[in-house]
């Protein structure tokens, strides 16, 4: 199976984005969108961010879970308090994992913002924090 | 005797100091090194220079501090002023303890090795290469030491050799003792 | 989250905070020094002398209040303040600021959990007008209590003055944290009292 992760700004711009493939059920870590799907895949995460404004203000908590749907494939959300927003395509439910691998995104996420030298809603370059959002696909995806 | 240095600061640091949260420390730090990057736009070299001349200006106050605190008495030779920056001093304000090493034969040179820097915490360097060879993030540190060990007599040059932030296996700061500045009337005094 | 937050020595927060007004002034000055270096002003140069040997003398310089200064001090008060949002936040999900981001609860976050991390107490009051403009007042600024200009009140509140930027940048920082944006303007209203004037309607 195959993830799709972006971080969006708090002006709809992409601070950092991300294809991750399953090690479960014999699944090798690699990513298996189609061509198609690949490009897609953002303006699929793009149009559900209007969705997610929606949502968060009927919601108490920073984890939206899933809330949006796309030929099979689900959007979950989560956004931070400054309203960065996580979204995640992804082809099967797991709520529970979901939560899990957003609010340990959201701690490298807020490690990178005491960076001093990161500004919020630039983009996201570190390397060590790309390697380290893969790790924790791993961990849960 | 370095048992009684250990135990007695570390009697200080829990008993006698008034704390903060190392964060807020650290952002306070990390604010002022970024806006200094932006002001003179890369110009790396230029930002260690405020960062040492800022450092020397908290050294030569942050020194007062220490001796009303820990009642350190005049040190006998520069490896106990090693001992006692390294035991008493980092460790009273900053509550790490660097370790002094590599000694130079003559004893007039020596390394002081963070292990953990409460400046650096959650640094990554601005993405050009340049930032990386030219920048020493926690360069007050070396104007700090500067300052205080100056205050006590001790014209002392202190530089980085390396830092982890800059993909070095440790972050090193090397002290050497240029000369005692015995009878002379400390810098700032009347 | 139980571990023990690390600390450091408050002297040495103290410290750095007192020098960061220096700071700014001798960037300012090397700034233009460079300035007119390169244009090769005909203007004579002004006395731009750096023997300062790191003694109080630099806060006479006339630069204290110029906009240079005022302006980096502020931003680097902005940006302790929004990534001092985040570590409370993060260190304590349970934050009431939480189940509310109304405007009027993230000002009374700033109040109780902002302020008293940086100055160990709450703010001692706040007002609105509620339609956006809020007036928050610290009755003794901690900042304060460790100047004491020799010369008389008068010159003690004018050093201090610019250190009230930094506060009032670290507020404008929370605030943005939220997606907040605000103008702000500090004042000594009678020493060591200070109030902060927001606007978030800008």
């Amino acid at each position: 199976m195959s993830y799709y992760l972006a971080l969006i700004g708090t002006t709809d711009n992409p601070i950092y984005e991300a294809e991750m493939g399953t090690y479960r059920q014999g699944g090798d870590g690699v990513p298996k969108f189609s061509a198609e799907m690949k490009e897609l895949n953002p303006f699929i995460v793009h149009a559900a961010i209007d969705i997610v404004e929606d949502v968060q203000w009927r919601s108490n908590s920073l984890y939206l879970k899933a809330v949006d749907e796309f030929y099979g494939y689900y959007i979950s959300a989560f956004v931070t308090p400054g309203n960065i927003k996580f979204l995640l395509l992804h082809e099967t439910k797991n709520d529970e994992s979901i939560r899990q691998f957003f609010n340990d995104v959201n701690d490298l996420y807020v490690k990178t913002v005491l960076n001093p030298f990161y500004n919020v809603n630039d983009p996201i370059t570190s390397a060590v924090f790309d390697l380290k959002v893969k790790q924790l696909g791993k961990k849960y995806l | 005797m370095n048992k009684g240095i250990k135990a007695s600061s570390d009697d200080i640091w829990k008993n006698r100091v008034d704390k903060v949260n190392a964060e807020l420390f650290t952002l306070t730090y990390g604010s002022v090194v970024a806006q200094l990057v932006r002001d003179f736009k890369n110009d790396y070299q230029k930002v260690n220079q405020q960062l040492e001349k800022m450092g020397y200006n908290i050294g030569i106050r942050l020194v007062e501090d220490f001796l009303a605190k820990t009642g350190t008495g005049r040190c006998q030779s520069f490896k106990d002023t090693a001992e006692v920056v390294s035991k008493v001093g980092f460790k009273v304000f900053l509550n790490v303890t660097p370790q002094v090493t590599n000694w130079t034969s003559d004893g007039k040179t020596f390394s002081l090795i963070l292990d953990e820097n409460p400046l650096a915490e959650f640094v990554e360097l601005p993405d050009d290469e340049r930032a990386k060879k030219e920048l020493w993030y926690s360069n007050v540190l070396t104007g700090v030491l500067k300052g205080a060990l100056e205050m006590v007599q001790l014209e002392v040059d202190v530089n980085f050799v390396s830092d982890v932030l800059r993909g070095d296996d440790r972050t090193e700061l090397r002290l050497q003792l240029i000369r005692f500045l015995k009878d002379e009337m400390p810098a700032g005094e009347d | 989250m139980t571990e023990i937050t690390p600390q450091v020595n408050a002297t040495c927060l103290d410290l750095l905070i007192n020098e960061m007004v220096p700071l700014a002034i001798r960037t300012t000055r090397e700034l233009k020094q460079s300035y007119e270096q390169a244009i090769e002003s005909l203007v004579p140069q002004i006395s731009i002398k750096d023997e300062d040997t790191g003694d109080v003398e630099i806060l006479n310089s006339e630069l204290l209040h110029s906009e240079d200064v005022t302006h980096k001090l502020e931003n680097c008060g902005y940006s302790i303040g929004i990534r001092l949002s985040e570590v409370l936040i993060y260190k304590d999900s349970q934050n009431e600021i939480l189940k509310n981001l109304e405007l009027l609860n993230i000002m009374k976050f700033i109040c109780r959990d902002v302020w008293r991390e940086l100055y160990g107490k709450q703010m001692d009051n706040l007002r609105t007008n509620h339609r956006g403009t809020f007036v928050l007042i610290d009755n003794a600024f901690k900042t304060f209590q460790r100047f004491d200009s020799p010369v008389d009140l008068q010159d003690t509140i004018y050093k201090c003055k610019p250190y009230l930027w930094i506060s009032s940048g670290i507020i404008r920082g929370v605030l943005k944290s939220f997606g907040v944006d605000s103008l702000i303007t500090p004042e000594i209203t009678k020493f060591p009292m200070v109030s902060f004037n927001i606007q978030t309607n800008v």
